[in-house]
């Protein structure tokens, strides 16, 4: 899904960095580098990582950019490449999933949830974990679902899998992230205002 | 109450479901407090990951669109159509191309009639025909297609290159130098990355050597070199060398950026390495793309290089770089190194 300011003049600056307009591809780059870069980290979860990945799946945008159907959104195009990267990564051998060093500020999130003033930072510590700790097969899937609102069939032809395989890491990711915060999770209206 | 839907929560959830299946989920909620409490933990689940933050340096937003822009190649512009190259070919070695060759005075029969009456023996014994004295001609346009199967001297042919498989740098650099000469390939032949073992002029000679047999071998290279000569000549002008030339070094200052962007360190002496290297690239080119962000970047190491050791001489040598950075008239990234001044304990206003 595109936000409305991404979809001003996005096809138009396609079109100019299709033409070999380096300008118009750094503003597209620009309006799409934190999804990116989230989208990338949220797989990998080093920064350093993210950044290679983010970096990575732009160059190989402009690569393709002529394979690009233009009138239709960048951004989910952009966020599978970077997902296949990072889920590419994370299989490698050399693919540390450390956690990130201390000193990092911390962007803030988009939108608020529905456990926002419920999940203190102890809960979102174990869901961060949590997600970590997920195979990375199931998180790319949990992530593109949940972050990208991709359907099943997209996020099957981005990763290359069958949709009956997306469906059943999706539902096992959420079931391992519920048991993880089940002690936050039960049961909602009555813990709203009130300190876990 | 029907057997526990669990399984398909997720599937429901995302609205993946028939019709027929949601129903009968949506049935079973109705009346299962446990699926539809189990629902709601799933959502939240949900509601709860997109709610987490997702952690990146101060300034590395700012600097990450400069950062992919300088991986990219330096202009992408499409191949041009087939036509579009036999028409520059035709173009080129009808404009650019000075064309001598020899004629003898009797008229020289038709190429498939050299190849059919050809002797083997004439590659030893040259007919008298080639022996008597040459009257050099300068073709018209309207001459080249008999120089193309009669004469097709070595140089000629990478005088009009044959359209590479597409690179954005091979066809660039077509666009931007006419390819009219041998030394415009030989400059541009590394960018278009020839294959390994390409046809050297000699030996491109040889291959054009058997359109030849009405005339000696030896006769025939020393028309090719005398008409290479004169294109070398022709490409002596001083304009077109001098785009040469500043052709060809345009890759080197790009590979160096690229090299740096690409390396890794993982102690402080190699980030020191590597801010050393990043100035001198700033130094050798102090106007170019990169003289900014090669700045910055040997900051950014020098940054890295305090952090793993706390050494008091990074950080001073930190202090001392970022306030001449932001004493520049031309420093365009003035945010990002006053958040790498913050990263280092140091205050971000040095003035």
């Amino acid at each position: 899904m595109s936000a409305p300011d991404e979809a001003d003049g996005e096809s138009g600056l396609l079109e100019q960095a299709r033409r070999g307009s380096l300008f118009a591809f750094e503003e597209i780059v620009r309006r799409y580098q934190r999804r990116v870069y989230a989208t990338a980290y949220r797989i990998v979860r080093r920064h350093e990582v993210a950044d290679d990945v983010a970096q990575e799946a732009f160059i190989r945008a402009h690569r393709n950019l002529d394979r690009f159907d233009t009138r239709r959104p960048f951004g989910p195009w952009i966020c599978r490449i970077a997902a296949n990267l990072a889920v590419n990564h994370v299989r490698s051998p050399e693919a540390r999933e450390d956690a990130l060093p201390d000193g990092h500020a911390e962007t803030p999130s988009a939108a608020p949830g529905p456990l926002q003033g419920v999940l203190d930072a102890e809960a979102r510590a174990l869901l961060d974990r949590a997600l970590g700790e997920l195979p990375a097969e199931q998180r790319a899937v949990f992530c593109l679902r949940v972050f990208e609102e991709q359907s099943y069939r997209e996020i099957a032809d981005s990763l290359g899998i069958e949709v009956g395989t997306v469906m059943s890491r999706l539902s096992r990711a959420r079931e391992k992230l519920r048991e993880a915060l089940a002690p936050y999770l039960a049961p909602v209206p009555r813990r709203l205002g009130s300190q876990p | 109450v029907s057997a526990h839907v669990r399984d398909r929560l997720s599937l429901y959830l995302d609205g993946e479901m028939a019709a027929g299946a949601r129903s009968e989920v949506e049935s079973h909620l109705r009346g299962c407090a446990a699926c539809a409490r189990h629902l709601e933990e799933l959502a939240a689940v949900d509601a709860a990951a997109r709610d987490l933050p997702v952690p990146a340096p101060p300034g590395y937003f700012e600097s990450l669109p400069a950062r992919v822009r300088a991986r990219l190649p330096p202009a992408r512009r499409k191949a041009p159509p087939v036509w579009v190259w036999a028409a520059a070919a035709g173009i080129a070695v009808a404009a650019l191309v000075p064309v001598v060759v020899e004629r003898t005075r009797a008229p020289l029969p038709e190429p498939a009639l050299i190849r059919e009456q050809a002797p083997p023996a004439i590659v030893i014994t040259p007919p008298a025909t080639v022996t008597a004295p040459p009257e050099r001609v300068t073709l018209a346009a309207k001459d080249l297609g008999s120089i193309k199967l009669k004469a097709a001297p070595a140089p000629a042919t990478p005088a009009v290159p044959a359209p590479a498989p597409f690179e954005p740098r091979a066809a660039e650099n077509a666009a931007a130098a006419p390819p009219a000469s041998a030394q415009v390939q030989k400059h541009v032949g590394p960018w278009a990355q020839a294959p390994a073992g390409a046809p050297a002029p000699d030996s491109a000679r040889s291959e054009t050597a058997p359109m030849e047999e009405g005339r000696a071998p030896k006769q025939v290279q020393g028309q090719a070199d005398a008409e290479a000569k004169a294109e070398r000549e022709q490409d002596r002008r001083p304009g077109l060398t001098d785009a040469v030339a500043t052709f060809a070094r345009a890759p080197s200052e790009e590979t160096r950026y690229r090299a740096l962007l690409a390396r890794r360190t993982a102690t402080a002496a190699e980030d020191r390495q590597l801010h050393d290297e990043w100035r001198a690239l700033a130094a050798s080119s102090p106007t170019g793309a990169h003289a900014d962000e090669a700045r910055v970047r040997a900051l950014d190491a020098l940054l890295a290089a305090y952090r793993r050791e706390g050494e008091a001489r990074d950080r001073e040598r930190l202090r001392e770089e970022a306030g001449l950075y932001l004493q520049r008239g031309d420093a365009a990234q003035p945010d990002r190194v006053r958040a790498i001044l913050e990263a280092a304990g140091l205050p971000p206003s040095l003035q």
